[in-house]
């Protein structure tokens, strides 16, 4: 197992955080600290086990949605640490974030999580993955309109910064959707796993993380869709039952 | 099953459309019939003709400098028409409102030239929702804008939510219109993928 000394990841109670952690044990990479928003666990009483092949090379994640991140943070010796609150702009939140060793922290602390002045001052650098190609797909269910439009889902590797979703991009890629797996809960954070994976592999690779750049050339943000157009989306994925 | 947004008023309980579930086959028929009936029920209001006031939204003092949404929306819609704009412009002037709604689910009747609400302005009326309506709608046939699109579905669900008397025959008339013109870009969008 390689332990990323210099980066912590702030994992909320989520499908992403969990989607996350599992695909970065699959690959034998960990943070080094687990930062825990408190929350409830979301529930998951679909399937218990998916092996998706996102690239479509024939390998495969293997993602259990039902399983909360802190066991696979703990199943693998990831030391955690639980916030006070869920507010990652709350100042008591920020102490705690200033105060780390990692200078890199991925970021899956939930809706709403626009990060203000205070905490983007604070001396880290916060790795989000978007579900989304930007700048040509920035916002809310930005891949449930590409899959509409382009007929695949997208999904950007981005350093945070004060505007949604317009942070440098170290990585970007567009992926086929798998027929037939839910969306909202398991392809996109699959999706936004195998991006981050990818990025923290070639960090390990070469010793540092991508030159990261800026793109606003074409550029759009979407708003959350709405569910006629979503059904559409979810006809052409063979998933409406 | 009903269409899930019908039978509660969404301009005073506005919907999020968070995480929809909008899996089941039968889903796309529900939300036609939905429309159908709504149609329906405006186009009795349209045949009854009854004495209606249309409101309208004026400032009570004068404010040269507020831009009044309901005109700015008809010279949107006139150069829609007209094929007298670009997609670049349209989305420069829709686009701020389209946002405003999505985020507090309404509009008002004036904004400040910066496009923030008017100090004095009230809700916006429910001709200048149709207007806007119109504008997506047609914005969304002319350049294929899905986020334009959206937001004309949800705000027709807002329109198709309140009780058709408080349409004028004139609105209701527009209103049937608005819901042929969405029925037909849903269609043409089935049809493209």
């Amino acid at each position: 197992m390689i332990v990323l000394a210099d980066v912590a990841m702030i994992s909320a109670p989520s499908f992403r955080s969990r989607a996350y952690v599992q695909r970065m044990a699959q690959e034998n990479i960990m943070p080094s600290l687990a930062v825990l928003v408190p929350g409830k666990e979301p529930d998951w009483k679909g399937q218990e086990i998916f092996d998706l092949d996102i690239r479509g090379d024939g390998n495969c994640f293997r993602f259990q949605p039902s399983k909360p991140a802190i066991e696979t943070f703990q199943q693998h010796g990831t030391p955690c640490l639980e916030l006070p609150n869920s507010n990652i702009n709350d100042d008591s939140v920020v102490k705690i974030i200033s105060k780390l060793q990692a200078s890199r922290i991925i970021y899956s602390a939930g809706k709403g999580g626009i990060l203000k002045p205070a905490i983007l001052a604070c001396n880290k650098k916060f790795l989000h993955v978007h579900g989304g190609f930007v700048p040509h797909y920035r916002g809310s269910t930005a891949f449930y309109y590409s899959l509409l439009e382009k007929g695949c889902m997208g999904a950007s590797a981005i350093w945070l910064n004060e505007k949604i979703d317009q942070g440098p991009i170290i990585a970007r890629r567009e992926y086929s959707p798998i027929n037939g797996v839910e969306i909202d809960h398991i392809l996109d954070p699959a999706v936004r796993a195998e991006l981050l994976v990818e990025v923290l592999s070639e960090k390990i690779k070469t010793g540092a993380f991508a030159k990261s750049f800026i793109d606003n050339k074409d550029e759009n943000t979407f708003q959350k869709i709405h569910p006629v157009l979503k059904h559409i989306a979810l006809q052409k994925c063979g998933l409406i039952t | 099953m009903n269409y899930p947004y019908q039978g509660r008023d969404l301009f005073s309980e506005p919907e999020s459309y968070s995480y929809a579930q909008c899996d089941n086959v039968s889903y796309l028929e529900n939300w036609q019939i939905y429309r159908a009936e709504t149609a329906a029920k405006l186009k009795a209001q349209v045949l009854a003709n009854t004495e209606h006031q249309e409101s309208g939204n004026s400032l009570d003092v004068d404010c040269p400098d507020a831009l009044e949404l309901a005109g700015y929306l008809r010279e949107t819609l006139d150069d829609l028409q007209n094929n007298d704009i670009s997609l670049k412009k349209v989305k420069a002037r829709l686009a701020p409102f389209s946002v405003k709604y999505e985020v507090f689910k309404r509009l008002h009747s004036h904004y400040d030239c910066d496009f923030k609400k008017h100090e004095k302005a009230e809700l916006a009326s429910l001709q200048t929702y149709l207007l806007f309506s119109q504008c997506l709608g047609l914005a969304a046939e002319k350049y294929s804008v899905l986020n334009f699109l959206s937001t004309h579905l949800k705000i027709n669900d807002a329109l198709s939510s309140i009780p058709p008397e408080r349409f004028s025959p004139k609105q209701a008339e527009l209103m049937i219109s608005i819901i042929e013109m969405e029925n037909k870009l849903i269609q043409k969008l089935m049809n493209s993928t």
